[in-house]
């Protein structure tokens, strides 16, 4: 469970003052499918970047599973990102140089798994995504929604408690952007992970189970829809 | 580990054309090196060979007060009665020769040429060539060797050249006897020395020590008892072993024993600031890899700026990251060192075994303090080929900490917003 608590961020350019963040409280349960929508600016980004770790608070406090992640350094965010949050890019984001096997054993060597486990969790989670016959293929030798299905597996590898997914599909065309919100939506029914991911699209918010309104730094909505 | 290490490896085949440039850059780097100063401790060993069998021999046992003045080589400071210190040399299984080294006037007689001043060494035909060289180095065609007894004198070819002399001409030497008498003698050239060691055919000239001995009024007297031993002992243990072996001898805190490193300081003086040399070499070297190695690894940072987010953000620490670029940087050093002790190693080959040959250049270049002519060989120098490979390793990872730490300064976010 993730409790944003009157989270404030502010940047500041030169003498300019940015407020991304004007207070924003939210609770995430367990095993939600839940979109934070608004306009470009609106500040879904810095949101899911606070709650990932990422960065940090200007003001208020974020909990993961009870703990605050403020006081935390460098080094200990790092840890808590490895084992518990996934993420799923925009962009994508995979290694070049590396196969979608060896993509999204990575997440996996971080947690230092046995060579037998990484396998069979590899080959499992790239079999629920659909890739099945293309472990061996380079992220060139993809299409973009492949891509961003061995991103998804690469979030979902570790099982982790939360899935953060910064508009995952605007890099696509809608028919693949579907069909990737499709795939996240089984994997959070059969895994019970939680996933938040951002966007301005309607049709990625139709998918959403909850749906968060970000307006000017500020919560405007937050309905149940499914 | 085993992560990093693929993907730098695999990084590494990514930009082959990078990786291989600046393992090129590394590569050449190592084998100047290696080749440099395997060249120049052949030359060393070439040039000691060569000091000692035209020039000093391994040591001398000399009149202390000849040494104190050894500018002026005055023949009244001698060792009168050699035989002693000889009989207890060779016994211990030295080689011995006695010689009278003294400077003398020369000049052609009977012809308008100038005089020089050269160095003129009494040798005994019969026992110098056991420790000196100069049988090899008779020329033209026709030269003889000295014979005892005879009024004969073998020139250093440059000396002969400034005289006018040739073979079968006169030379008159005047000098001062044992007791400071002016003298002259009359020689005739029988063998103008053409030798590897430049002091030698400069300045140097050779009459029978007992012409000698007679001409100066020294009866038994020589200034040096030349001492041979073979080239692998050291030098200055042995002189040592020399003066306790004469010590008991009467008469014997009269005279001392001196290596071939104090009959020729200069020589070391120049072995050192001919490293300090290398040592300059070897710091440019590094210079050309350190921007080359940084440079590349600064390229690989800014193009994975993305990536760099992107496993930061998976939760790989910033240690690891910094890890990634420095094992990178490793496989680039150890690319470019692997090649340049192949290249190092296959020029070396060709230099102890064939060499180049310096002749026309160094007769031109008068003393530049390296006895050598001829061909130039390199001496296999296994520590340098060691110590240039795993420097340039180390050296290129470290490199690479510079770089890859601007890659962590940047913010995480700021980073995976980069297009
Ligand atoms: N690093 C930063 N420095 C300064 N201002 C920033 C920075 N990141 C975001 N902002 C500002 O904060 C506000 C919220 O930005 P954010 O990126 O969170 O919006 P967003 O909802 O994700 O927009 P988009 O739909 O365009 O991605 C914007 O006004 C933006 O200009
Ligand atoms: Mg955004």
């Amino acid at each position: 469970m993730v409790k944003v608590n009157h989270v404030v961020k502010n940047y500041t350019i030169g003498k300019l003052e940015v407020h991304a963040l004007r207070g924003v409280d939210l609770e995430i349960k367990d095993g939600e499918f839940m979109s934070i929508a608004g306009p470009s600016g609106s500040g879904k980004t810095t949101l899911l970047n606070l709650i990932g770790c990422l960065d940090a608070c200007t003001g208020g406090d974020i909990l993961i599973d009870g703990e605050s992640i403020g006081g935390k350094k460098r080094d200990e965010r790092a840890l808590l990102r490895r084992r518990k949050i996934g993420f799923v890019f925009q962009s994508f984001n995979l290694i070049p140089v590396l196969t979608a096997y060896e993509n999204v054993a990575f997440a996996l060597s971080l947690l230092k798994t046995g060579p037998g486990e990484t396998r069979e969790r590899t080959m499992k989670i790239l079999e629920e995504v659909g890739l099945t016959g293309l472990e061996k293929r380079f992220p060139n030798e993809l299409s973009g929604g492949q891509q961003q299905r061995v991103a998804v597996a690469r979030a979902l590898v570790k099982k982790p408690t939360l899935v953060l997914a910064d508009e995952p599909t605007a890099n696509l065309d809608s028919d693949t952007g579907r069909e990737i919100l499709k795939l996240m939506e089984d994997l959070n029914r059969t895994h019970g992970t939680t996933f938040v991911f951002s966007t301005h699209d309607p049709m990625v918010m139709d998918f959403a189970h909850r749906l968060v309104l970000l307006h000017d730094g500020a919560i405007v909505s937050d309905k149940a829809k499914k | 580990m085993g992560f990093i290490i693929t993907l730098a490896f695999k990084n590494l085949f990514r930009y082959r054309r990078r990786t291989i440039i600046t393992a090129i850059a590394i590569a050449t780097g190592v084998s100047m090196y290696i080749f440099i100063d395997g060249w120049l401790q052949g030359a060393q060993a070439e040039s000691v060979r060569n000091l000692v069998k035209f020039e000093t021999g391994s040591a001398r046992v000399v009149n202390t007060t000849y040494w104190e003045q050894k500018d002026f080589l005055l023949p009244k400071y001698d060792i009168p009665d050699p035989a002693p210190a000889e009989a207890a040399l060779e016994k211990a299984g030295y080689t011995v020769a006695p010689r009278v080294t003294i400077f003398a006037e020369a000049s052609k007689t009977g012809g308008a040429g100038e005089a020089f001043t050269l160095q003129i060494a009494g040798i005994d035909p019969a026992r110098d060539g056991k420790i000196f060289d100069f049988a090899n180095a008779l020329t033209p065609k026709g030269a003889v060797y000295l014979t005892a007894g005879r009024s004969e004198i073998m020139l250093g070819s440059n000396a002969a050249d400034r005289l006018g002399v040739v073979l079968d001409d006169s030379v008159r030497l005047t000098t001062r006897t044992r007791d400071g008498v002016w003298t002259s003698l009359e020689t005739r050239v029988v063998a103008i020395l053409s030798t590897p060691d430049p002091i030698v055919n400069n300045i140097m000239g050779f009459v029978p020590l007992d012409v000698l001995q007679n001409a100066l009024q020294m009866g038994n007297g020589v200034t040096d008892i030349v001492i041979g031993f073979p080239e692998w002992l050291d030098p200055d243990k042995e002189t040592a072993a020399i003066n306790a072996l004469l010590a008991p001898l009467p008469g014997s805190s009269d005279y001392v024993a001196k290596s071939f490193n104090d009959l020729a300081p200069e020589f070391g003086q120049i072995a050192q600031s001919k490293s300090g040399g290398t040592k300059i070499i070897l710091f440019l070297i590094f210079i050309i890899a350190a921007i080359g190695i940084s440079n590349t690894v600064l390229m690989a940072v800014y193009e994975r700026v993305r990536e760099i987010g992107m496993m930061r953000a998976l939760g790989m620490k910033n240690g690891a990251v910094m890890w990634c670029f420095i094992v990178e940087a490793f496989g680039i050093g150890l690319v470019g060192a692997l090649f340049g002790v192949i290249l190092g190693v296959f020029a070396e080959l060709y230099m102890v075994n064939i060499g180049i040959d310096l002749t026309p250049m160094l007769e031109n270049m008068g003393n530049i303090g390296y006895r050598i002519l001829g061909v130039s060989k390199s001496l296999w120098n296994p520590d340098t080929i060691v110590t240039a490979a795993i420097v340039s390793i180390i050296f290129s990872g470290i490199m690479a900490i510079l770089p890859a730490r601007r890659a962590l300064k940047k913010e995480i976010t700021e980073c995976l917003r980069v297009k």
